[in-house]
């Protein structure tokens, strides 16, 4: 009896020593299995993030003309954006979004100014809107913000939606329109933009109506119902000149000369319509919403209604 | 013979006459041609005697020379620039502003009342300097720029006079009510905004970057200036401003300018950014 319980508690020993023995060798198997722990440098593990935004395709909106198709928001097909160089900084341009209705003087409409500079390592372009500020100074609006209304252009091909380069409106911008760019292929048609007049005069109106805008060198004219409603001196906002800002200037005459101010009122830009026939000039007036303006085409109006039908018919 | 002779004579003393500019209408009218020269000369013969008489009269103006220098404040002067700047156009706006801002100065002399309107005037004068020949090819736009500053400027100094040198004169609580008194702090905050809104804008990155770290420069002094430094308010907006300045990115956009560098795009963002957040938190404060 004593020998048989013996045996049960050899036995259940040797069986217990080998359940935990087969646990350990398990164990040990496993761990073996899975490898050693990987060792990462941390600084390359918290770079990793600004890594993956490096794309390889660098955004560079040349400078022209590109239409603009809404993808989700309709209510920007037909608008164009004007792209030029900001001759301060290489790596910034500036840029005018405007419908094409009021580019060809058809209608007066809403238009926005942006600055544009590369942004998440070059992957984007960031377009930020122009202000007009109270005392007179132009302003970035994104440089004042941190949820400045801002568009995000980066390159096309997303998806379905292929184009060259694709808008995204931020922080509320343009409703958060999507919006793709096509760039016009023909450059003879895309005007030149200009801060003044070419000629150095340029005359708008009808004889029947009166005068509507006049310039003459640097000074520019506004008039209503034929009389003169307000003048102002011209100053080129950017070396490559684009456009220029309006400043009120008033004749004194006593001293018999023109009194300019220092605050900005409105903007002025110039360009060639009809392949260079013509030319014409947008002013633009700041309303309540940033870098949003009213803007109303001006042109000089030399062409017989013959010539811009048939330049109209092989535009 | 006698005739004659008489003749001459007469002739002679009516030329005299007509030289000595005391008769120019009767000397013209007897027919006589006078070149431009000689009117010229009869000119200046005439000024001349007639401001002679000006200055060399026993009670001349030369002993009331202090009275007149003094006859004009500093914000007479102010308001005397103001007006007259729009005599000229942008380009010499600016150096006209900057003559009579130095002459302001020199007038506001070391008046306690006036401390800050002397330090509006050097510190606009020291931007002028420092930005205007680095705001980029624009150079229309740069010069309609500073002359927008300088204007403010004047405007900002001429708000900022108090008028606690006539406490003891006056009743405290209209003093209180009406007076201005504007403390070195305030007087911080308010320069730290004007300079926040002239840091954007479509001049040059390089530019820019000066407005911003003069900013936080400025700021340091005048909160530190202040005697009330140890109020929570002030003391914690100090706080703000050290902290900047012993930042990487403040001291990497201040080494670039020094060298004559343009700050990085990502410096130039994360500075505008600090300086954001230090101006959003003063302003609760304050």
């Amino acid at each position: 009896m004593k020998k048989s319980m013996k045996n049960t508690i050899r036995f259940g020993m040797i069986t217990t020593v080998a359940i935990l023995g087969s646990f350990v060798f398990m164990n040990k198997v496993h761990a073996t299995d899975r490898g050693n722990i990987e060792q990462s440098n941390i600084e390359e593990v918290l770079s990793s993030m600004v890594r993956e935004q490096q794309v390889k395709k660098r955004v560079v909106l040349e400078n022209g003309y590109y239409e603009v198709q809404g993808i989700n928001n309709s209510n920007f097909n037909g608008y164009e954006l004007l792209v030029d160089n900001a001759e301060n900084n290489t790596d910034k341009i500036l840029a005018v979004l405007i419908p094409k209705r009021v580019r060809k003087g058809s209608e007066s409409g809403f238009g926005y100014f942006y600055e544009g500079r590369s942004v998440k390592k070059g992957s984007s372009m960031m377009l930020a809107p122009i202000n007009i500020t109270s005392n007179g100074n132009l302003n970035i609006d994104s440089e004042m913000d941190t949820r400045s209304p801002v568009l995000l252009v980066s390159k096309g091909s997303m998806g379905k939606f292929n184009y060259e380069f694709v808008i995204q409106g931020k922080n509320g911008a343009l409703d958060g329109a999507l919006l793709g760019l096509v760039r016009r292929g023909d450059k003879k048609k895309h005007p030149k933009l200009r801060a003044t007049s070419k000629k150095g005069y340029f005359a708008s109106g009808s004889h029947k109506n009166g005068p509507e805008l006049v310039v003459v060198g640097t000074e520019l004219s506004i008039y209503k119902n034929g009389s003169s409603e307000k003048t102002y001196e011209m100053i080129q906002l950017n070396g490559d000149d684009m456009f220029s800002a309006l400043v009120v200037s008033e004749f004194d005459t006593m001293a018999e000369y023109d009194v300019s101010y220092e605050g900005v009122n409105k903007i002025a830009m110039f360009f060639d319509t009809y392949s260079g026939k013509e030319e014409s000039v947008i002013i633009a007036t700041p309303t309540h919403d940033v870098g949003r303006y009213r803007m109303t085409a001006y042109d000089s109006g030399t062409l017989s209604w013959i010539k811009k039908l048939f330049i109209n018919l092989f535009d | 013979m006698k005739n004659i002779f008489i003749l001459i004579v007469l002739l002679m003393s009516a030329k005299t006459f007509s030289m000595d500019g005391l008769s120019l209408s009767s000397g013209l009218g007897e027919g006589e041609e006078i070149t431009a020269q000689q009117e010229s000369l009869i000119f200046d013969v005439k000024m001349e005697s007639d401001l002679e008489g000006v200055g060399t009269q026993g009670s001349g103006l030369e002993d009331l020379e202090q009275t007149i220098l003094d006859s004009y404040s500093a914000k007479d002067m102010i308001r005397y620039a103001l007006d007259n700047r729009l005599d000229y156009s942008l380009g010499d706006r600016i150096k006209f502003l900057d003559s009579k801002a130095q002459e302001i100065v020199k007038i506001s002399d070391n008046q306690e009342d006036e401390k800050f309107l002397r330090i509006s005037l050097n510190r606009t004068r020291e931007m002028a300097r420092l930005t205007l020949g680095i705001m980029g090819k624009a150079h229309q736009e740069s010069v309609r720029f500073i002359a927008n500053f300088y204007k403010e400027g004047f405007e900002m100094a001429y708000s900022v006079v108090n008028d606690n040198t006539f406490l003891s004169d006056r009743d405290m609580d209209l003093f209180m009510k009406e007076g201005t008194n504007v403390t070195s702090a305030e007087f911080g905050r308010m320069m730290a905004l004007r300079m926040w809104n002239y840091s954007s804008g479509l001049q040059a990155d390089a530019s820019k970057a000066v407005f911003l770290v003069k900013l936080v420069q400025y700021l340091g002094a005048d909160l530190a200036g202040d005697l009330r430094v140890r109020e929570p308010a002030i003391a914690k907006s100090l706080a703000d401003v050290i902290a900047i300045k012993k930042g990487r990115v403040y001291k990497n956009v201040l080494v670039n300018l020094q060298r004559n560098k343009i700050p990085s795009n990502e410096d130039l963002a994360s500075l505008r950014k600090e300086i954001w957040r230090l101006i959003r938190n003063m302003n609760q404060r304050f």
